[in-house]
């Protein structure tokens, strides 16, 4: 039994070397880090350095946002989905589509909102209100 | 000098037949028959390329039958059954049999199933794209949903615990601060109706920073933070119920039987942690096995630095 192991050892060794020199291709960036889902642009904060409060997702547009705090504003960035490479059955951020920022302290300009490729802060046209209602309404994970 | 390469020669032959005799048993069933709940053409491609080793009738070619090549398909078939018998899961509840058959087609495609080595003597025995793409078409992960996900009662203990009920069963800490921890990136998984948020801590997220990933530095830890997926049946979905936080920490001397990374997993909001026993993490370390390239870790963390946010 024990020559056995051995020798099953062996030869999975050299079936093992047969193997490694097909593979082990160093994985490209773009499948180690999400590059497609980058932040391009001017946005006033770094919002990937805030807290993330929660995670939705709209299935008819095919988006998922993730809302940040800072303590005192909320930032909900928009995504368009990709499936997942590394798992089938997974959806991931893909291009970014909008970044939304609800600072309640900042007068005037309590709803910013940014789009385009590279994102680009728009004119915000018609009342934001039920946007601004919309992302305070927006409930954090109970975290235990 | 021709005679003692004879004698070498015969000896070989010798052994050869000899070692036939030693036949490592390929196991026998663990429990009683029940084939995994699927439709005819799913279970037709399960049996073709993964009955071999993963059920109650393994079939082994003529020349695997031969020693020393019989050892290693048995060794394999043994160990390929203890971890999951295509013949014996029907017993399990049918979100648990769609669970394993999501891992199954993973597995497939990212290359690790059936095994590279038997792959590499069964030239013929890898599943084609066509029959993965039947098993995608059956599992069919995000065909939407025309109802509202029943609402379900926040969970008995709702008083937040803010600790586990107790340590990792391998020793992996629990660690305090990880409500503070910045996000990696998000997942939405259409296989079992929830979703993700992936957070590290600041070794991780300036891992990430300056691209210095592969592999992750030691003291980087990642969190996967899943809750149920609400679904309003009408493509709305919103974060219900917190299900579990996972843990990956490195440390490539500390943890190096298990890939480098100290894997924990607390469940429910008293956070209890996960498994029978300290071996609990040799189902992380299966499940992460094909993703060695990648350091082991699925996730592919948003970008950070370089002009990014
Ligand atoms: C040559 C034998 C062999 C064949 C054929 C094979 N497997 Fe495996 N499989 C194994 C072994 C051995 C393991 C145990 C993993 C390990 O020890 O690394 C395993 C593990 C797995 C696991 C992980 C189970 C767990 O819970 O840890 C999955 C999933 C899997 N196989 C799916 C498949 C599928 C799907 C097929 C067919 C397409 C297949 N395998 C074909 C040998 C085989």
């Amino acid at each position: 039994m024990k020559l056995a192991s051995t020798l099953t050892f062996a030869a999975t060794l050299a079936l093992g070397l047969l193997n490694g020199c097909t593979r082990h291709q160093p994985p490209a960036t773009s499948d180690l880090i999400n590059t497609d889902a980058t932040l391009h642009g001017q946005l006033p904060y770094p919002i990937l350095s805030w807290t993330p409060l929660v995670v939705t997702v709209d299935r008819t547009m095919g988006t998922t946002s993730t809302l940040f705090t800072d303590g005192t504003s909320r930032a909900l960035v928009t995504w368009s989905q990709r499936e997942d490479p590394h798992w089938f059955g997974a959806r991931i951020p893909g291009a970014p589509q909008r970044v939304e920022l609800v600072d309640p302290t900042n007068g005037t300009h309590q709803y910013r909102v940014f789009s385009g490729s590279p994102l680009t802060e728009q004119t915000v046209s018609g009342d934001p209100t039920e946007r601004i209602v919309a992302i305070a309404a927006m409930q954090q994970i109970e975290l235990p | 000098m021709k005679r003692s390469l004879l004698t070498l020669a015969l000896a070989g032959v010798v052994a050869l037949l000899a070692a036939q005799a030693i036949r490592p048993s390929l196991g026998t069933p663990a429990g009683p028959q029940a084939e995994i709940a699927a439709p005819p053409e799913v279970r037709a491609i399960l049996e073709r390329r993964c009955y071999a080793c993963h059920s109650d009738t393994p079939k082994l070619e003529w020349y695997d039958q031969i020693a020393p090549p019989y050892w290693i398909v048995a060794k394999d078939v043994r160990n390929a059954r203890a971890h999951l018998n295509f013949s014996e899961i029907g017993a399990r509840p049918a979100g648990a049999q769609r669970a394993t058959l999501f891992e199954a087609v993973n597995m497939i495609q990212l290359g690790a199933m059936p095994l590279p080595s038997y792959l590499a003597v069964h030239r013929d025995a890898g599943v084609t794209p066509a029959e993965l793409a039947t098993l995608k078409a059956y599992l069919a992960p995000f065909t939407p949903s025309t109802s509202p996900t029943p609402a379900t009662p926040p969970p008995a203990s709702s008083t937040a615990t803010e600790r586990p009920a107790g340590p990792s069963l391998n020793g992996v800490p629990f660690p305090a601060d990880y409500k503070s921890w910045k996000i990696v990136s998000t997942t939405d998984r259409g296989d079992n109706h929830t979703l993700r948020l992936i957070t590290g801590n600041d070794i991780a997220v300036k891992a990430i920073e300056a691209g210095n990933i592969s592999p992750w530095p030691n003291g980087a830890a990642i969190a996967k933070i899943a809750v149920q997926a609400v679904d309003d049946g009408k493509g709305h979905i919103t974060a219900g119920n917190f299900i579990q936080v996972e843990f990956m920490e490195k440390d490539a001397e500390k943890y190096k039987s298990t890939q480098g990374w100290g894997y924990a997993r607390f469940r429910g909001n008293d956070l209890k942690p996960y498994g029978a026993d300290a071996h609990f993490d040799q189902e992380c370390t299966g499940c992460h096995a094909p993703m060695h390239d990648h350091d082991y870790v699925y996730s592919m963390p948003l970008p950070r630095g370089g002009g990014a946010q």
